[in-house]
């Protein structure tokens, strides 16, 4: 009996480090393909992917992974690159800096690696950004916080849109909408109030009056102080600047307490978790973005974007729910064609064969050779009506047709 | 405006409250701290989807179920783990951290079974909104409070009235004469934990068409339930609810009148008023131990 207890305290002790380091250790390090203890170095491609795998953005970063598998799935198949299979070292980041740190550290002096995966987290790309520069390890990284392009690094690149168009694109809405005065609640990330700091600078050259600010903390639930506010503040026009799963939450509330004006958002808009959530509440929000997943595979909107998601489908039996999937097998990809076209394998080769890539994804044609770190230009607008996403042209065209 | 808020706050407070009562039962029971109530409610969220939306029964039976299977599980969980280590002489800091790896093996145990995506939770009522005093709330808002406070008054006649009630209520303040008088201590301190995760779980179910379910939806609100209890009284029920209800009412206000940025610093650097001045709480629970 003695023995059985302690095995059970061992397990749940065991069980309970599991969950609480994630993927810091051993323990969370998922090799997609075979065990590089019992693989020539030689004969692989080592490719690190750190990202959140578990706790409040598990999904995104999770949608990350399932785009890089699938993209080393379809690469592996086809005889690998170079005659080489590639190998995927994932570690879950927990959306946590600190974390970043040591896995990064990890996949750059232990595990070798020959190219990095960034998380979608820009906090943690930023984090670690000095020790993939120092390592000369090709990064891409799939966050889309404007505050690490830019800004000297040679070796981290973007495999998305910067959000800096989306915030572009978000003021064009509110001026094509002839918004007026402007409520805000803007989530406490780093994301959320670099994204809204940029758009309020945009907005500064608009008619647009910031009437009134909030914000909350990531992770809040109750938001009926933040929105009696807005509701007193007679605005024609709320932004909400957030992570997804805050977004569903959000507009139900507001629409709850008798909002019923439109919503502008950021691109984790695009999420189909958001117009789950909150359902018929989700009608009337306008956002910008890179991608938008469609609801069904023909409504794709290239032929790239169509062979994803039929891909994706196949290997996984359902759609894809967060952009971050198209932005794994972008990155993958376009490491592929970089592992393909460089000279070595070596950093520096590598970072000019990116530089130089011809390189066609789901997000569209991708060019690095200004040395910015950004590939992609440009964003899309939509509309959310009657729980679809509708180019903002015909929701517009539609609304002055009415 | 103030109507919003105030039924924001009761809703919000009465939250904290269900949860606040379980952490203050078992420490009023037992003497000991548990920190699984906030997950408790998530797996109660995702029971109550399960059953509700997944399965198509009603929310009722739904609801019923969660609470049974919660209750259960608190059963258990104090039977094969909190018992297991007390019989071997364990000290109260190992029960906190078997309650914390509990925490965090919950959440993970629920994004492999349900997946770590938002759950939508279809709507229990037909109307979206009803009309209070010109304040447009959500009834599933309503039945949060209304069950809550339910829930409250019966636990208060439940340990004031019934014979059971007042064997806790006996084992709790002073356990070796309780059990010379017959009372089976171990049994009463098993149907605290039981209590307290249907409490939890019960919530739980009810939030969910509210805010959707997601696996970390019990974090914060579980950290507040806890500070609503240690602002009662730390083991004092009734402490634990107009503690609750006080943090729902400062947050709220706080983020409706003064600020939205600082609504936690607020609400927690009250907290920590509390426990310097207060230390016992605005009831004045027994809170340190005496040895």
């Amino acid at each position: 009996m003695k023995k059985m207890l302690s095995l059970l305290l061992t397990l749940v002790l065991a069980l309970s480090l599991v969950g609480c380091s994630g993927s810091s250790g051993d323990s969370g390090a998922t090799d997609t393909d075979s065990d590089s203890s019992t693989t020539e170095e030689s004969d692989v491609i080592k490719v690190g992917l750190y990202t959140p795998l578990t706790g409040t953005s598990a999904l995104v970063g999770t949608q990350e992974q399932m785009g890089v598998d699938l993209a080393v799935k379809q690469l592996n198949e086809a005889g690998g690159v170079n005659g080489k299979q590639i190998e995927v070292i994932a570690y879950d980041d927990q959306f946590n800096a600190e974390t970043a740190v040591k896995v990064v550290t990890r996949l750059t002096q232990t595990d070798n690696v020959d190219a990095i995966i960034g998380s979608m987290s820009s906090a943690n790309i930023l984090a670690t950004a000095d020790i993939v520069e120092e390592a000369q390890v090709l990064e891409i990284g799939c966050g889309t916080s404007p505050t690490w392009t830019n800004a000297g690094y040679e070796y981290v690149f973007r495999g998305t849109q910067n959000a800096a168009s989306f915030n572009t694109g978000i003021v064009e809405l509110m001026t094509s909408m002839g918004v007026t005065r402007l409520g805000t609640m803007v989530s406490s990330t780093e994301y959320a109030t670099t994204g809204w700091a940029e758009v309020k600078e945009q907005l500064a050259d608009t008619d647009i009056e910031i009437v009134l600010e909030t914000d909350y903390m990531a992770g809040d639930t109750d938001f009926t102080g933040q929105i009696t506010r807005l509701l007193n503040a007679d605005l024609d026009g709320i932004l909400l600047y957030g992570a997804t799963e805050d977004y569903g939450i959000e507009c139900k509330q507001l629409r709850q307490l008798g909002y019923d004006g439109y919503i502008y958002g950021s691109e984790t808009f695009a999420a189909t978790d958001v117009r789950e959530v909150a359902g018929d509440a989700a009608n009337g929000v306008l956002f910008a973005c890179g991608y938008v997943i469609p609801d069904a595979i023909e409504d794709a909107a290239t032929e790239e974007e169509k062979a994803f998601l039929e891909a994706f489908v196949e290997e996984y039996g359902e759609m894809p729910v967060s952009d971050t999937a198209y932005r794994g097998y972008d990155s993958m990809m376009l490491l592929a064609k970089v592992f393909e076209t460089a000279e070595s394998m070596e950093g520096p080769d590598l970072r000019e064969a990116l530089l130089n890539v011809d390189y066609t994804g789901i997000g569209g044609k991708f060019d690095y050779s200004d040395g910015s770190g950004d590939g992609l230009e440009g964003c899309n607008l939509y509309a959310i009506v009657d729980g679809k996403n509708v180019p903002f042209e015909t929701f517009l065209a539609d609304l002055n047709n009415q | 405006m103030i109507v919003n808020l105030i039924i924001g706050s009761l809703m919000i407070g009465s939250v904290y409250g269900m949860l606040a009562l379980g952490y203050s039962l078992i420490y009023s029971a037992s003497g000991l701290m548990t920190f699984t109530q906030g997950q408790l409610l998530m797996l109660g969220a995702f029971l109550g989807l399960q059953f509700y939306k997944n399965m198509g029964m009603p929310f009722v039976v739904a609801f019923l179920l969660t609470v049974v299977i919660m209750f259960l599980l608190g059963l258990a969980l104090e039977k094969f783990l909190i018992r297991v280590l007390l019989n071997k002489g364990a000290t109260s800091i190992y029960i906190v951290l078997s309650t914390i790896g509990v925490s965090i093996i919950l959440p993970n145990l629920a994004q492999a079974i349900w997946g770590s995506q938002t759950q939508q939770m279809p709507s229990i009522f037909s109307t979206t909104t009803v009309e209070i005093f010109g304040a447009h709330v959500q009834p599933e808002s309503i039945l949060v409070m209304v069950v809550g406070f339910a829930a409250m008054i019966l636990l208060h006649l439940f340990m004031t009235k019934s014979r059971f009630g007042i064997s806790m209520r006996a084992a709790a303040m002073d356990p070796l004469a309780a059990s010379s008088l017959g009372i089976n201590v171990s049994r009463t301190t098993g149907l605290t934990w039981a209590i307290a995760a249907a409490l939890a779980g019960g919530i739980g179910a009810l939030m969910g068409p509210v805010y959707g379910v997601s696996t970390t939806m019990g974090d914060i609100i579980g950290n507040k339930g806890f500070a609503g209890a240690v602002i009662g009284g730390y083991g004092n029920m009734y402490g634990a609810i107009v503690g609750s209800l006080l943090l729902g009412f400062i947050e709220t206000f706080v983020a409706g009148y003064l600020t939205t940025t600082y609504k936690d610093f607020v609400s927690f650097f009250l907290l920590i008023i509390v426990m310097i001045f207060l230390p016992r709480g605005l009831f004045k629970a027994k809170v340190y131990d005496s040895d």
